[in-house]
C-alpha cells in the first residue's frame, strides 16, 4: 500500500505506525527543501516536524487530487514562508550553516563547496517566496510542473513564468557576486 | 518527472554556467544524514503519538498562546521541561496529558520570556537529549542546553578541539579580500565566529574583523571590538599593531 493510499483509506484516524511510513518516505526530501526555502539550519528540524504534525492533523483534507508529495510540500512551503516572515529570521542569510562533513571531504574542497553554497543561498534569498518555491521544487526537488502547480496552488502557466523569472534572478545574483562564475555555459562561447 | 515541453533542468542545461550547475547539483545532495533522519523520525512519530500540535501554523495565531513559536528555546525552564518531556515520552507515547501537566508545572521557570513554554516546544528541545538514558553525555548535553544556541555551541566546541583546516581556510580567504572587499572579509569572520566560536584562530579572526571595520569606516565598532579584544587577549602579540590602527 502506498503512503497516499494510507491517508485515503483512513483519513481521520490514520494510525501512527502507518503515518510513520509517510515520515520515513518524505522527511529527507522535505528537510532538504526547507533548507533551500530559507529555513534556518537550526530550525529545520522544528519546521519539518511541524510539516508532519500539520499533515497528521489535516489528513482528512487530503483527497488525492494531487500527489501526497505535492500536498506535503505545499504545507512545507507555507510553513517555510511563515518562518521567513518573522523579522529575526528574514534578516539572516543562511551561508555556511549546512553541516559540512569535514572529515569526509578534503578541506579545500569543502571550502569551495561552502563558497558555492553561500553564493547560491544569497541568490535564493533574493527571490520572493513564490518564485523561490517554484525554483526549489523544479530544480532541486525535480518536481514536474503539474506537481508544482498543485503544491503552490497556482496555474501551470504561472509556475512556468515564476520559474523563468527565478532563473533570471538567480543568474543575475551569481553574476553580481562572482562575475567569473557566470561564464562557461555554451551560450557564452 | 519532466514533460517534453518543460524546460531543461539547470543541472542538465549546457547553457547554464558550470558554477550554477555545480551549485544546484550540490544543493540536491544536501540531504540529512541517515543518523539525523533516524532521530528525526523517532521524534516526529513520538510527537504524533503524544498528540502534540504544531508550534507554527500557517494560520494566524493569537499572541502568547500555548502554541507560540519556540523563541525561548534556550531558557533553563525549557530545558528542564524538555528533559522531563523526553523522560515521559521515553516511557510511553500515551503521555499527552503528562506532557501538558509538565508544561504547566514548569512554565513559571520561563517567566522572563513573553512566550509561555509549550508542550510542542518542550518536545522540540527534547530531541536534543533524547533518548534519555542511552547516552553517557546526557548530563553534559542538558547543561549545554542552558546556553543560548547551545546546540550550535556544543557542536562548535567539538570541532574546536582539534585544528581544523576549514577554519584556516575561512580566515585565509577573509585576509585575501580584506583590502579589496572588507565587507566580504567581515562576513567571513562572522561566519568563522559562528562556526568556530572557540576556534584556535579566534585572535586572528578578531584582528581581521577589526581591520575590516576600520576599512569600512566603522571606527566606533572597530574601537569597541578592539577594546573587547584587549580584555580577552591582554597578552596578544597583535595588541601593539591593533592599538596603533585604532588611534
Amino acid at each position: 500500500m502506498t503512503s497516499s493510499e494510507i491517508l485515503q483509506l483512513n483519513p481521520r484516524t490514520c494510525p501512527v505506525p502507518d503515518f510513520r511510513r509517510i515520515v520515513d518516505e518524505h522527511a529527507r526530501f522535505l528537510w532538504r527543501a526547507l533548507r533551500h526555502l530559507g529555513v534556518r539550519e537550526s530550525d529545520i528540524q522544528d519546521v519539518c516536524q511541524d510539516v508532519f504534525l500539520v499533515a497528521h492533523r489535516r489528513q482528512g483534507e487530503f483527497r488525492g487530487d494531487s500527489s501526497l508529495r505535492s500536498w506535503l510540500y505545499g504545507i512545507a512551503i507555507r510553513l517555510a514562508s511563515e518562518h521567513r516572515r518573522r523579522a529575526h529570521v528574514r534578516r539572516e542569510i543562511p551561508t555556511l550553516e549546512p553541516a559540512l562533513h569535514d572529515q569526509e571531504i578534503p578541506c579545500l574542497d569543502a571550502f569551495e563547496k561552502s563558497e558555492l553554497r553561500h553564493v547560491f543561498n544569497v541568490a535564493l534569498e533574493q527571490l520572493d517566496d513564490d518564485k523561490r518555491a517554484v525554483f526549489v521544487l523544479y530544480e532541486l526537488e525535480e518536481f514536474d510542473m503539474k506537481e508544482i502547480a498543485a503544491a503552490v496552488g497556482c496555474p501551470i502557466q504561472t509556475a512556468y513564468s515564476r520559474l523563468h523569472s527565478a532563473r533570471l534572478r538567480v543568474a543575475e545574483s551569481i553574476r553580481a557576486q562572482h562575475p567569473d562564475w557566470s561564464e562557461g555555459g555554451e551560450h557564452e562561447k | 518527472m519532466r514533460s517534453d515541453d518543460a524546460p531543461v533542468r539547470l543541472v542538465e542545461d549546457p547553457n547554464a554556467s558550470p558554477a550554477l550547475r555545480s551549485m544546484v547539483s550540490q544543493a540536491r545532495g544536501e540531504l540529512p544524514t541517515s543518523e539525523e533522519m533516524e532521530g528525526f523520525s523517532q521524534r516526529v512519530n513520538a510527537a504524533i503519538a503524544a498528540g502534540l500540535r504544531p508550534s507554527v501554523t500557517a494560520a494566524p495565531r493569537a499572541r502568547g498562546s500555548m502554541l507560540a513559536a519556540p523563541s525561548g528555546k534556550a531558557l533553563l525552564g525549557t530545558v528542564v521541561l524538555a528533559v522531563s518531556a523526553a523522560g515521559i515520552l521515553s516511557f510511553g507515547f500515551g503521555a499527552r496529558g503528562n506532557v501538558h501537566q509538565a508544561a504547566s508545572a514548569l512554565a513559571p521557570l520561563t517567566s522572563k520570556s513573553p512566550v509561555v513554554a509549550s508542550a510542542s516546544l518542550a518536545f522540540s528541545s527534547a530531541s536534543f537529549v533524547s533518548p534519555i538514558g542511552t547516552s553517557p553525555n546526557n548530563a553534559a548535553t542538558a547543561v549545554a542546553l542552558t546556553q543560548p544556541h547551545a546546540q550550535a555551541r556544543s557542536r562548535g566546541a567539538a570541532v574546536d578541539a582539534v585544528p581544523n583546516k576549514l577554519e584556516s581556510a575561512l580566515l585565509e580567504s577573509a585576509r585575501a579580500v580584506l583590502r579589496t572587499d572588507p565587507k566580504r572579509a567581515l562576513q567571513l569572520t562572522e561566519e568563522h565566529e559562528k562556526r568556530f566560536p572557540n576556534g584556535l584562530l579566534s585572535q586572528e579572526r578578531e584582528v581581521i574583523a577589526i581591520d575590516a571595520l576600520n576599512r569600512l569606516g566603522k571606527r566606533d565598532a572597530a574601537k569597541s571590538r578592539g577594546a573587547a579584544f584587549g580584555q580577552r587577549f591582554p597578552d596578544s602579540a597583535h595588541q601593539p599593531r591593533l592599538q596603533q590602527s585604532l588611534k
